[in-house]
């Protein structure tokens, strides 16, 4: 090997410590870049995989029980590629823990030849027979079966009916039973019969033969069916048009948020390295001058340098990589597969991608290296022989000197304090870029906490809606008297509100209808839901007559307003409101809260229920899993017909997983900023002190003590954790508030709940502060073990 | 043209020199910006070494000892005046050609060695024939670098790094270095300042060494005793050359 090259490995074996510190911050950059593209092609491709195997329709058209020929003549019609008829059917089933789950059963035509929303076969039998079901395969743990198992469905009519579970599929289109509360089996139409129900279809699943994501040209298409189905006398009753499979708004905000993230942190990481190879270079200058002297020329202490940089990119990538390519598997197997219930096919990633990743690796370091190096090798020999450390433009009369001598005058400060501070601004380029990196750092750090914390606020806001425990949902509207009867007489119980769900239909002045809208009737002095109103007042303030709207009205009925008075039909009467209140939505769609009595008086039903909204004396999840039974338990054998039940803990549940994900990414994109940004540190200090060696030397030589020196380097890594966590924090602010609103909208449609975390960032001031103190120690210990001798012995 | 330059001062044979003088400083001039004005350097020094010399500097501190080294080996630039060695205009060369004639045709010395730490003693000598793309193979480098650290008395040392040796066992590998690639002169900058006395005298035996091998040496050197053993002294002040011939003079007494 040339002797140049011995050189360099020299180099980096005998300064293992700096070479790990410069190849972390490349491999940061890495790895952030590898996470976010091999989840992003990972998560793309096994969610598309899915969906092109499930074969999505384009359209659900809701009508009257028609057969398998109707559906076979109108995959016929021009534009239909094809067309099949579903028939889904609300089931509950007790698991293996007593618990009643939600078992949607859909009657599915001819399990060998899906065309339209497919489910795909894992394990036992590709098509059940008469009285058997296919689990799809979430269903299994969720609700604690084995394949073979008997399993119990209770009907809505409160029969039971035994199924043999027969085999396990996988239907692309569900979401974990853990976020929708529900799972899912698919039986053929005979079993269907045997439940009871009509064997025949009530919706029909439609793809298009072109233009599947052109909502108009679908819907062009559907009106040609609804008037087909029409003509045989079968009126619609509804159509959901889809063009893009439900999560993808979800995978677009995780790509967009880890897209994101990963420039970011790449492009901090790649001053991380600027800086890093600044210490390098600035540390090496006698050696520049020494080749120089010995006869190299620029352009091979140049190559030197960039090999250099080039190993740091290669170690950086055996670091990186393996790491970002763990990390997407897992995020893809720990958090995206469960949750939207993706089952991948191949974890692996396309050779090209590594490639990329790769040319990532070693293009930052050697585009970072380029600027220090061509910098550092433009010295002259004369000039590399003779550095001592001591930069010219300390000589200057300066803005920075000026500012000082203004502040003396108004402040006294010490002679040490003075040297603190001008060593801090002696160097503005580099006191900028490490400042980026470390504003840049707090900000996002502080944002992305911030954004946790706005999604607790928001599902927090959320359960303002669910102030009980245990709830109760009945078949039929109840005496209220007999509700709180038969809920007091339960040891345990605290309180119990009667309250009713209903549905209204708008007739908007134009003659239309609007879609349906949920109606939830409450007392109005009820403590058990006691939403925030974004205007106007709650039904405690609002007076019988009015309506409170959730924001998800107003999306839908846009000339609504606070004090509109609006038309709707409730149970069949059509009756005036006038809207008293806004409240913001709970991300179930749109929903109207009114009076108890005022919907009683509409519907006929006074002093009735349909609702039971229990209180209990334990608030944690298993005791409200055990009160829950005991309720349910306790109104069936009082003759109630209760058709569900829920608790409050697992509603939180469930909508804190809506976002498990994508906090998992943010506090994994929070660690890696952080540890940029101390990395960034550490290295500034390096280079700083490097460059002040004799300075050092001159400060000891006049009586300056080893805690006097280590004092003014490590007070000079505090004023710049000072000066980043001041505009950081500052910056954080609006950085929280875009992230929340552009989050909340991704995911569910509102902003989210904005809560600033101050506690972070008082933690953050004290974190910043201790990385300083951790960052500066190492380059505070070597200022002090330099020797008078040694620093001075230049001249 | 073959002219008799004087006698080896220890053999009394006489120093024979092919064409015309090996360096040739003409009018050298050397100002610095200061705060206060400009600051000379040098102030208009000429002067001629001859090849196979062995002359030395002699001065008091900022006299411009280090700086004429500097200008002869290339390492700074005159403010005018000429520098010619071995007939190569140096003060016109830019500062990458400079690097790369130095590195072939210049061995340059200081006091505090100047060697590369990471590397061995071999490998710092074989580092200029690296750069200056000389004697073939690594295999060819590391035997010349072998022999040229037993010419200097340390071949047992070679394996070792820098810091693992003495102040004279580094001084003698930055010699071996600066005589890599063969160059025509040797520049030393106070070679001897950093040894004791016995280890200075070893140090310049291998000069004298040289000069017998026919290697011309220019010396800045604060010892008047070694100064002495060249073949003449030149003594600046103030950036000019202020005893030249009483120094010539002396030399023609001791030698010829």
């Amino acid at each position: 090997m040339r002797t140049r090259w011995r050189k360099v490995l020299s180099d980096l074996w005998k300064n293992r410590a700096r070479t790990l510190v410069v190849a972390l911050a490349v491999a940061m950059g890495v790895y952030a870049v590898g996470v976010v593209l091999n989840t992003r092609e990972l998560l793309l491709r096994e969610y598309a995989g899915g969906m092109d195997r499930a074969r999505m329709a384009a359209a659900v058209v809701y009508t009257m029980p028609f057969d398998e020929k109707l559906a076979e003549r109108i995959a016929e019609l021009p534009g239909i590629e094809s067309a099949e008829g579903r028939q889904p059917l609300d089931t509950w089933v007790y698991d293996s823990n007593g618990e009643r789950r939600n078992l949607l059963l859909t009657a599915i035509p001819d399990f060998g030849a899906m065309q339209v929303d497919a489910i795909l076969p894992l394990a036992g039998q590709a098509a059940p027979g008469k009285r058997e079901v296919i689990l799809e395969w979430q269903a299994f743990e969720y609700l604690g079966l084995e394949m073979g198992d008997s399993v119990i469905v209770e009907l809505e009519d409160g029969t039971e009916k035994e199924l043999t579970v027969v085999g396990s599929a996988h239907d692309p289109q569900q979401m974990s039973p853990d976020v929708t509360g529900r799972t899912t089996g698919y039986i053929t139409l005979e079993t269907l019969g045997t439940l009871g129900i009509d064997e025949s279809y009530t919706e029909l699943h439609l793809r298009v033969s072109e233009g599947a994501d052109d909502k108009a040209h679908i819907n062009a298409i559907v009106d040609e069916v609804e008037d087909h189905l029409e003509r045989t006398g079968r009126p619609v009753l509804g159509r959901q048009t889809i063009t893009e499979p439900y999560a993808t708004p979800f995978i677009n905000s995780i790509v967009f948020i880890l897209s994101t993230f990963g420039l970011i942190i790449l492009l901090l990481s790649g001053f991380l390295v600027i800086n890093a190879i600044s210490a390098l270079i600035a540390q090496q200058v006698p050696q520049i001058g020494i080749m120089k002297l010995i006869g190299a020329r620029r352009g091979q202490i140049m190559g030197l340098y960039m090999v250099t940089v080039l190993v740091y990119g290669l170690l950086a990538i055996a670091l990186g990589l393996p790491a970002a390519v763990l990390t997407a598997q897992a995020l893809m197997s720990r958090f995206i597969e469960p949750l939207l219930n993706v089952m991948s096919v191949s974890y692996s990633i396309p050779v090209g991608l590594i490639a990329l990743e790769v040319a990532i690796g070693l293009f930052l370091p050697f585009l970072a290296g380029l600027v220090p190096v061509l910098k550092g090798t433009r010295i002259t020999t004369q000039q590399a022989l003779n550095d001592v450390g001591v930069a010219s433009s300390a000589q200057s009369q300066g803005p920075v000197e000026r500012l000082l001598a203004a502040l003396q005058r108004v402040v006294s400060l010490s002679r040490s304090a003075l040297l603190v501070i001008r060593n801090t601004l002696r160097h503005k380029g580099r006191l900028a870029q490490t400042l980026l990196v470390l504003i840049f750092g707090t900000a996002l750090l502080i944002a992305v906490i911030s954004v946790w914390s706005s999604v607790n606020a928001t599902v927090d806001s959320f359960m303002r809606y669910h102030r009980y425990d245990v709830s109760l949902e009945l078949e039929r509207p109840y005496r209220l008297t007999r509700i709180e009867q038969a809920a007091l007489a339960v040891p345990g119980v605290v309180d119990v509100e009667g309250w009713s769900r209903g549905s209204a239909v708008r007739q908007r002045p134009d003659g239309s209808e609007s879609n349906g809208l949920a109606v939830y009737a409450v007392p109005p002095e009820t403590h058990l839901m006691t939403p925030e109103p974004l205007a106007g007042v709650w039904l405690d303030e609002a007076g019988p007559g009015t309506i409170i709207v959730n924001s998800d009205v107003l999306d839908d009925e846009p000339d609504i307003e606070l004090g509109s008075t609006v038309e709707l039909e409730i149970g069949g009467r059509e009756t005036t409101w006038r809207v008293a209140g806004i409240v913001p939505t709970e991300s179930m769609g749109p929903a109207i809260y009114m009076n108890l009595d005022d919907y009683a008086h509409t519907t006929r039903t006074p002093n009735q229920a349909n609702r039971v909204q229990v209180v209990t004396s334990q608030h944690d999840g298993p005791s409200q899993q055990i009160m829950e039974k005991t309720l349910f338990k306790q109104f069936q054998d009082l003759g109630f017909q209760v058709t569900d039940s829920h608790t409050t803990e697992v509603i939180r549940e469930e909508n804190e997983l809506m976002f498990v994900i994508i906090v998992a990414i943010l506090v994994l994109m929070a660690l890696l900023l952080a540890a940029v940004g101390g990395l960034g540190l550490t290295t500034t200090m390096s280079i700083n002190i490097l460059e002040r060696v004799r300075e050092i030397g001159v400060l000891r030589a006049v009586g300056a003590s080893n805690v006097a020196v280590r004092w003014i380097v490590l007070a000079e890594g505090m004023v710049i954790g000072l000066l980043s966590w001041i505009v950081g924090t500052l910056l954080s602010y609006p950085i929280s508030i875009l992230m929340s609103r552009q989050l909340g909208l991704a995911l569910i449609n509102i902003p989210l709940n904005f809560h600033y975390s101050l506690l972070t960032a008082a933690l953050w001031f004290f974190v910043l502060q201790a990385v300083a103190i951790v960052a500066s120690l190492g380059p505070a210990r070597g200022a002090v073990r330099l020797t008078v001798r040694e620093v001075l012995a230049y001249e | 043209m073959i002219r008799v330059l004087e006698r080896n001062r220890s053999t009394g044979r006489q120093v024979r020199v092919e064409g015309g003088p090996l360096i040739e400083l003409g009018g050298l001039t050397k100002a610095y910006r200061t705060p206060a004005g400009d600051f000379y350097a040098l102030k208009g020094i000429s002067l001629q070494i001859e090849r196979g010399e062995f002359v030395a500097v002699q001065g008091k501190s900022g006299a411009g000892k280090s700086t004429l080294i500097n200008m002869v080996t290339g390492i700074d630039r005159p403010t005018s005046g000429q520098v010619l060695v071995g007939r190569v205009a140096v003060h016109e060369l830019s500062q990458d050609r400079v690097a790369a004639w130095r590195g072939k045709h210049v061995g340059v010395i200081f006091q505090f060695f100047q060697l590369l730490p990471m590397l061995t003693c071999a490998q710092n000598v074989m580092l200029p024939m690296d750069f200056a793309n000389l004697y073939g193979t690594p295999k060819e480098r590391r035997e010349r670098a072998l022999y040229l650290l037993d010419q200097v008395g340390i071949a047992d040392q070679a394996h070792k790094l820098p810091a693992a040796v003495s102040g004279g066992q580094r001084q003698r590998v930055a010699i071996a270095r600066a005589l890599a690639n063969d160059p025509d002169f040797l520049a030393a900058d106070e070679p001897t300042g950093n040894l004791d006395s016995k280890t200075a005298n070893a140090v310049f035996e291998v000069f004298e060494k040289l000069v017998d091998e026919g290697k011309t040496i220019l010396m800045v050197t604060h010892d008047r005793d070694l100064a002495a053993r060249t073949h003449r002294t030149v003594q600046i002040a103030d950036g000019e050359i202020v005893e030249r011939l009483v120094a010539e003079r002396s030399l023609e007494e001791q030698y010829v």
